[in-house]
């Protein structure tokens, strides 16, 4: 795993900082913690570019990594039995990193799409899925038809579908 | 009614017979169709686990490590940072284990020194420094600022005097090992003994056969024969830093790495298929229970204790 340039590194650093730290949450349970884990991670990576022959690719290294450190910083924490929780006994089974690590970039690539809907469209679409709330719950808060609210949702998916192919034929061109 | 709202209905099971029928029609007028409405399902369905999914700050997360990747070399060798080492001119690590002096007593012309229950620290009459570990011994010339040969029995970290009219050698059953220059690491076995060197150079001589080494090279001696090893381990040192040190290690050479660390017995079970799965750890002072706790935690592997023996599954 050899990096041309800092430049290219921070492309990879774009990519994966915010899925990672997101993984890193799930077992540390602290926003700060997972962000320190992840920026050493990609400290460490960089020191030891040229000496790690990365045969499972750079997902999956950066992925383990974040894990084993996460892992780590629980152990050595003082909190230790605050911290332990459901993700880490899930994750002490049968543990897939690969399976684990698209499923973190996919939400990823959503939460991106979504960001990216127009206003009113993203507004009833994050109300239902982030918020819980029923269509006819949607209407009356936003003072609108339910109609309105399922155009907005159905129109909402297909344009997130879009964006998300088109993301996808991206990665596959680079 | 339109599509978006039929799916979006259909989403959350609230189409009527009749919308189910024309969204069924719909679904079977073309793949595409289909396509879509599978697509959707499932971006509908994922999005649901976005409620804590958070947004982390990249820009100023990359500032903070970014000073960091401009001064970070590109390999650490940690065995140059020892602090003691930069007093005396030339350093020698010498690291063996070995078996065959020690029961048949001192040899003539020779001094003994022996560590039993703890790592020893002592200093040559040539100022040459060296830590031995538990249960090793050292015979060193009686005419030592003359004659400076060493026989070692067990494991020692040397730190050695310059002295270039005075070759430091240090004997084993396997190979000779003189000090050319500075630093490098012994480690020899019943059977074998291995070489690697830290910084400077050393000659070894074992049988018929000679190399020298330098930086980072090591190789295994055994029966006249010297083979290189491409990979040499981080972990010489750990019995006196007490730091075990793994960076995407195969799981079976840290396996190899535990064993002698804590002088245990740790082995695969035969139905494993665990031994080339990649660590990532750092243990500093821990005893091996607690080690092994965490490693089985960061594979996903499980343990057992066959008497004496673990097993990993």
């Amino acid at each position: 795993m050899i990096f041309s340039s800092k430049e290219e590194y921070k492309e990879v650093f774009e990519e994966y900082y915010n899925p990672l730290c997101n993984f890193a949450f799930k077992f540390v349970n602290s926003a700060d913690a997972a962000e320190d884990i992840v920026q050493e991670v990609f400290v460490q990576m960089w020191q030891k570019r040229n000496q790690i022959n990365i045969k499972s690719g750079i997902k999956s290294y950066l992925f383990q990594s974040t894990r084993n450190k996460a892992i780590e910083t629980i152990r050595r924490s003082k909190l230790k039995n605050d911290y332990v929780n459901e993700e880490l006994y899930k994750s002490e089974k049968s543990y897939e990193i690969e399976v684990e690590a698209d499923n973190y970039l996919l939400k990823e690539q959503l939460n991106k799409s979504i960001r990216q809907l127009p206003p009113k469209c993203q507004q009833i679409f994050v109300l239902s899925k982030m918020n819980g709330l029923t269509y006819g719950e949607i209407a009356e808060e936003l003072n609108l038809s339910v109609k309105t609210v399922e155009n907005q949702i159905g129109r909402g998916l297909k344009l997130l579908r879009g964006m998300l192919t088109k993301m996808r034929s991206d990665n596959e061109n680079k | 009614m339109r599509i978006n709202n039929l799916i979006a209905r259909f989403l959350v099971n609230k189409t009527t017979k009749e919308e189910w029928d024309t969204l069924e029609s719909w679904k079977q007028e073309s793949q595409t169709n289909l396509n879509e409405l599978l697509e959707m399902q499932s971006i509908w369905n994922n999005s649901v686990d976005l409620k804590d999914y958070k947004q982390f700050d990249k820009k100023s997360a990359w500032d903070l490590i970014d000073n960091q990747l401009d001064e970070a070399p590109v390999q650490k060798t940690k065995f140059l940072n020892l602090k003691w080492a930069a007093g005396i001119a030339a350093a020698v690590t010498i690291i063996m284990v070995s078996v065959f002096t020690f029961s048949s007593g001192v040899p003539d012309g020779f001094n003994h020194i022996s560590a039993t229950g703890i790592i020893e620290n002592v200093t040559l009459p040539d100022g040459s420094n060296i830590f031995m570990n538990k249960n090793s011994g050292l015979d060193y010339a009686s005419n030592f600022n003359e004659n400076r040969t060493i026989i070692l029995d067990g494991e020692a970290y040397f730190d050695v005097a310059r002295d270039e009219s005075k070759p430091f050698e240090i004997e084993t059953d396997h190979a000779q090992i003189t000090v050319l220059g500075t630093s490098f690491n012994v480690e020899e076995h019943g059977d074998y003994v291995d070489v690697y060197v830290t910084s400077g150079k050393v000659k070894v001589v074992s049988g018929d056969e000679e190399v020298i080494l330098t930086k980072n090279e090591m190789v295994t001696c055994s029966n006249g024969k010297i083979s290189k090893l491409s990979r040499p381990g981080r972990n010489y040192l750990s019995w006196k830093t007490g730091k075990l040190e793994f960076s995407e290690t195969p799981l079976h050479k840290v396996v190899e790495d535990l064993t002698r660390h804590f002088n245990k017995k740790l082995t695969f079970a035969s139905s494993s298929k665990a031994m080339n799965q990649p660590v990532v750890a750092t243990f500093e002072g821990e005893d091996f229970e607690s080690v092994l706790e965490t490693l089985v935690l960061i594979t996903g592997l499980k343990y057992h204790k066959e008497g004496q023996k673990y097993v990993i599954q």
